[in-house]
């Protein structure tokens, strides 16, 4: 057994819109490299691959198949998981942890401009109960949005002001998609797309990779650049059917918490953590998560934004690379979160940098209105 | 079958259903090389690693045997030799023409890993392993791997 495992080096792509000129594999291969490079370490060091990748969004069944040799995984051990990156680190730092392994590459990437943004949620719609109606990720999200807004009294312009917060973070994030801030008055006078959500409350459509070297712990002691510890993991499942779930919490993301909080000693989120970086695809998720994640009471989303606790200079920044607000490259999205988490806690994370950032948690959210969700805690 | 009061006994057993996701897949540059050299100069175009010297298709920015960046392109012969091959007998959705028909690997000149495509112009009862091939190219070239009608035997082979 291992006792301690470490996130060592991490790379992303400057996520865009369309990326004609590159294949999906050429997005991997790239971040696998930076993600090397920026720990010294070699493809050869690396003993296992675990990768995240969604077959609808690469058109190809199984397409860990494909990719086997644009991940460097060339006659190694491989395996893939259906579902946001973050869980591949999961899954990784499991492996590392049995003792069997010493390092392993973990790999995101997902190139949603294939097929476009509903393509993916579109193909999650069962066909008996669910797809006779028709269901796509905003829709579901929307009925998730009302449900809760409604249920705490939440002041409608409250995911607006998430929106402009994360927007105007986003402007110092190098590798976001979008860059410029929006005012208040321009997010609420934007075309309502599925009440109550408005356009400028969603998240782009993005391309994009994420890659991040994970070891146990000898290995990462040993590297000149500090390691980020894994200190916590924890992950939770709804029931499929929006219908048979609690809409108005998101209870997936209360329990991964409460699993990574236990493991990494973490009593008082709102004092132990020292940034939070989560995955929120429609702005008002950001609420519901920081009342989820122990942040501030059920309900109180809104009040802790308000009092300005979230923003890069608060007490506990929320999301201050911008998040999925600027920047929502599918499958890839929550692996960028621990990539952020990493960089911020070894005091790599450049302009975004957070002071003195000692401890951050990484969330990651997946099927229609966050049904999944992960969660790790990194420190220095 | 579950009893249903008053109804008929008419099963409601499947319902019909398709996923229909139309994609653009981006050939990324270098199979935008790869295709406009076979449609644009009937040409198969390589890529070789400066580690391992090995010579790649298709051609890829990475070697997948040492990982290394790959850039340097090497012209390949449109002829080589039938390391293995079947005779497709059964119909399967997306087949490039009717069964049956004859899918090979084939080790180009100059290459180190293998070209798949069709034989053409040959007796399915006289192919075989070793067989020296040639491409016959299409006229109308549009950037496919379709550029390439089939492999055929050389004159001496048949």
């Amino acid at each position: 057994m291992a006792e301690d495992v470490a996130v060592v080096g991490w790379a992303q792509t400057v996520h865009s819109h369309e990326m004609a000129r590159r294949t999906d594999l050429g997005l991997a291969y790239s971040v696998v490299n930076a993600a090397l490079d920026s720990c010294g370490l070699s493809i050869g060091d690396i003993e296992v691959v675990i990768d995240a990748g969604s077959d609808f969004l690469d058109g190809r069944g199984i397409s860990n198949c494909v990719a086997a040799d644009a991940l460097g995984a060339h006659l190694k051990e491989e395996s893939k998981v259906a579902g946001d990156g973050l869980l591949a680190a999961i899954y990784a730092y499991m492996r590392l942890r049995t003792g069997m392994f010493s390092t392993a590459l973990v790999v995101a990437y997902g190139k949603s401009s294939q097929s476009g943004p509903s393509a993916q949620s579109r193909s999650m719609a069962e066909p008996f109960y669910t797809r006779p109606l028709g269901l796509d990720a905003l829709a579901a999200a929307a009925l998730q949005a009302r449900s809760y807004t409604r249920h705490y009294g939440v002041d409608g312009s409250a995911p607006a002001r998430v929106a402009v917060k994360n927007r105007a973070a986003g402007v110092e994030n190098p590798h976001a998609q979008l860059r410029t801030a929006v005012s208040l008055g321009e997010v609420l006078g934007s075309r309502e797309v599925a009440p109550p959500i408005r356009e400028l409350e969603a998240g782009p459509v993005s391309d994009g990779a994420c890659a991040l070297v994970m070891t146990e712990g000898s290995v990462a002691r040993a590297l000149r650049a500090r390691p980020a510890w894994l200190v916590g993991v924890g992950m939770c499942t709804d029931p499929y059917f929006l219908g048979s779930r609690d809409l108005q919490r998101c209870t997936p993301a209360a329990k991964a918490a409460r699993s990574a909080y236990r493991q990494a000693g973490v009593f008082d989120p709102g004092r132990d953590l020292d940034l939070v970086e989560l995955s929120e695809p429609y702005a008002y998720q950001e609420l519901m998560l920081c009342e989820a994640l122990g942040l501030c009471d059920e309900g109180e989303g809104a009040d802790l934004l308000a009092s300005g606790t979230t923003t890069r200079d608060g007490g506990l920044p929320v999301n201050v690379s911008g998040g999925v607000t600027c920047a929502n490259p599918l499958v890839a999205t929550g692996l960028v979160r621990l990539a952020e988490a990493a960089a911020q806690v070894t005091g790599r994370a450049g302009p975004l940098q957070v002071r003195d950032a000692k401890r951050a948690l990484a969330h990651s959210s997946g099927g229609l209105a966050m049904q999944t969700a992960a969660c790790a805690v990194v420190e220095r | 079958m579950l009893e249903v009061a008053g109804g008929s006994e008419e099963p409601v057993e499947v319902v019909e259903g398709d996923l229909d996701i139309e994609y653009r897949y981006a050939y990324g540059e270098y199979y935008d090389r790869f295709y406009r050299e076979m449609r644009d100069n009937r040409r198969i175009m390589g890529v070789a690693c400066a580690r391992c010297r090995c010579v790649l298709l298709p051609p890829r920015p990475y070697c997948g045997f040492c990982y290394e960046p790959v850039d340097r392109w090497v012209e390949l012969a449109d002829e080589g030799t039938v390391q293995t091959f079947t005779n497709v007998q059964l119909p399967f959705p997306g087949q490039p023409t009717e069964p049956p028909y004859i899918y090979a690997f084939i080790m180009l000149d100059g290459a180190a890993v293998q070209f798949p495509h069709l034989l053409g112009e040959v007796d399915p009862a006289r192919a075989r392993v070793g067989m020296r091939v040639k491409a016959v190219w299409a006229e109308n070239r549009k950037g496919t791997l379709h550029d390439i009608k089939y492999f055929r035997p050389v004159e001496n082979e048949g």
